[in-house]
């Protein structure tokens, strides 16, 4: 079940504020434009953002991680990445007001706020600066997808899960350089666009060499060292 | 011994035939001046290189005639095409935006006369014209998923769909000679199998056997596709 909550905090006081899109509008601003804005949870594996549904507004996620797919008939999900606290997701339909490319689910409990439609057109219209940041954010994203294209048109499944796995404790942010494997051993199969089996083969292979280990849907990167040179094929 | 350099000749922006189509469409007069005014153009042989990956962006090109590959390398030095651009086409405008170093490398595979703006005219632009920000949004918006449909391509297809798929979008971008039919590139097998992601001898092997079931036509390094039904059936597009 999704639920709204009642405690919405403003754009002004969100933590995410220094490193979005938003970074120099001034904080009563944004307050006053965005005042259609709602905060809304979501619990695991609940869709956020549906692939095919008319745009309805740029999401932005407050907590949790959310994996962000595309579906086709007869096939694998398709993960393009996972998105985590401070990421905007639906920016590349704004402009264009048409559908959402791809869906958002929610891979543990997360918070998202959701900006509407109308309020958006009131900041990109009032403060242009913002598209300035709209276009360094899109750059960013295309820029991800073709490393990982190259990455998934060249590398090996073994290389692409060293790959994966990096990317992904960055992303978390953690010093310790360990992940929480909510992230399925599907969704690492999704994201590279292999089996389930593949990946659990691969994984058990990697805890045996101890360069990680799993314990309590955890995985925690033991040697960073190695796995980097796992993933450029050495 | 001097070197014959070929003299060329660009018009003003707004006299280019392009200029309707192109990103600059939505400047004013006084903005497409100093466009005109600050830009020099430079002929590419077929091969040369335009910018390279890693080096910081000076300019935002725009090709006035010929065709150019956007393509990245794998840690092995393989390269994987991301793109393809055509007269009117921006090129090495991302890096330029967003401040950072080219993603990828830019190389004319026939020759090609480019434009290129200093970075300082184009953030005025991005500065003053709305119109222009919210082009170029739309712009990477659809760059994005472009990205998104061949990253998931490159997961989930086979290699003779991907293959079938290529050359489908080459037709689709480049067109086809009116006379002969063909595609409207000359591009090598190994580039054909850089946009597939395979490598040069499985692309030949399955270029043949198209030609062998006549889906398509090698004519040289020309090809013209027989059925584009067929091709569209093995590529798997069913929307």
């Amino acid at each position: 079940m999704t639920m709204k909550d009642d405690n919405n905090i403003s754009c002004s006081k969100c933590v995410h504020k220094k490193t979005s899109i938003f970074k120099n509008c001034p904080s009563n601003d944004l307050d006053t434009f965005f005042s259609e804005k709602k905060q809304i949870t979501f619990s695991r594996n609940k869709i956020i953002i549906k692939q095919g549904e008319v745009f309805n507004g740029i999401v932005c996620i407050k907590e949790g991680i959310a994996k962000v797919f595309q579906t086709k008939k007869n096939k694998e999900d398709f993960i393009f990445w996972f998105a985590k606290p401070g990421d905007l997701l639906g920016v590349d339909s704004f402009i264009n007001k048409d559908v959402y490319s791809y869906s958002v689910m929610a891979v543990e409990s997360t918070k998202i706020c959701l900006i509407s439609k109308n309020d958006i057109d009131t900041i990109v219209k009032k403060k242009p600066e913002i598209s300035i940041e709209m276009i360094k954010l899109l750059c960013e994203r295309i820029d991800y997808i073709e490393k990982r294209m190259v990455s998934i048109a060249q590398k090996g499944i073994k290389e692409q899960l060293a790959e994966v796995l990096l990317l992904l404790s960055h992303k978390s942010g953690n010093q310790t350089n360990s992940l929480t494997i909510s992230y399925s051993i599907k969704d690492l199969a999704n994201i590279i666009g292999t089996t389930k089996n593949y990946i659990y083969k691969l994984l058990s292979e990697f805890s045996q060499n101890k360069i990680v280990s799993i314990e309590n849907r955890t995985l925690k990167i033991n040697d960073v060292k190695k796995l980097s040179k796992i993933s450029l094929g050495n | 011994m001097a070197k014959k350099i070929k003299k060329i000749e660009v018009p003003r922006c707004s006299d280019c035939e392009a200029f309707n189509v192109s990103m600059f469409c939505s400047t004013n007069s006084a903005e497409e001046a100093s466009l005109s005014d600050n830009k020099v153009h430079n002929i590419y042989k077929k091969g040369q290189v335009i910018f390279y990956e890693g080096h910081q962006p000076q300019n935002l090109f725009c090709i006035y005639s010929g065709k150019v590959k956007i393509f990245k390398l794998g840690d092995d030095g393989k390269e994987q095409i991301v793109r393809f651009a055509k007269k009117s086409d921006l090129i090495g405008y991302r890096a330029l935006l967003s401040g950072e170093n080219y993603f990828a490398s830019a190389s004319a595979i026939e020759e090609t006369i480019v434009c290129s703006f200093p970075k300082n005219i184009i953030e005025e632009l991005l500065d003053h014209n709305s119109k222009f920000s919210m082009q170029t949004i739309k712009l990477l918006s659809k760059d994005l998923r472009i990205a998104e449909q061949m990253i998931l391509n490159m997961a989930q297809k086979h290699v003779r769909e991907r293959i079938a798929e290529a050359l489908l979008m080459l037709k689709e971008y480049y067109g086809t000679d009116s006379i002969t039919g063909t595609i409207n590139t000359t591009l090598t097998r190994e580039e054909i199998a850089n946009i597939a992601g395979t490598s040069t001898e499985t692309c030949i092997r399955i270029l043949s056997e198209f030609n062998r079931d006549r889906v398509i036509k090698l004519i040289g390094k020309r090809i013209k596709i027989a059925s584009i039904p067929k091709l569209l059936h093995i590529a798997n597009i069913t929307e």
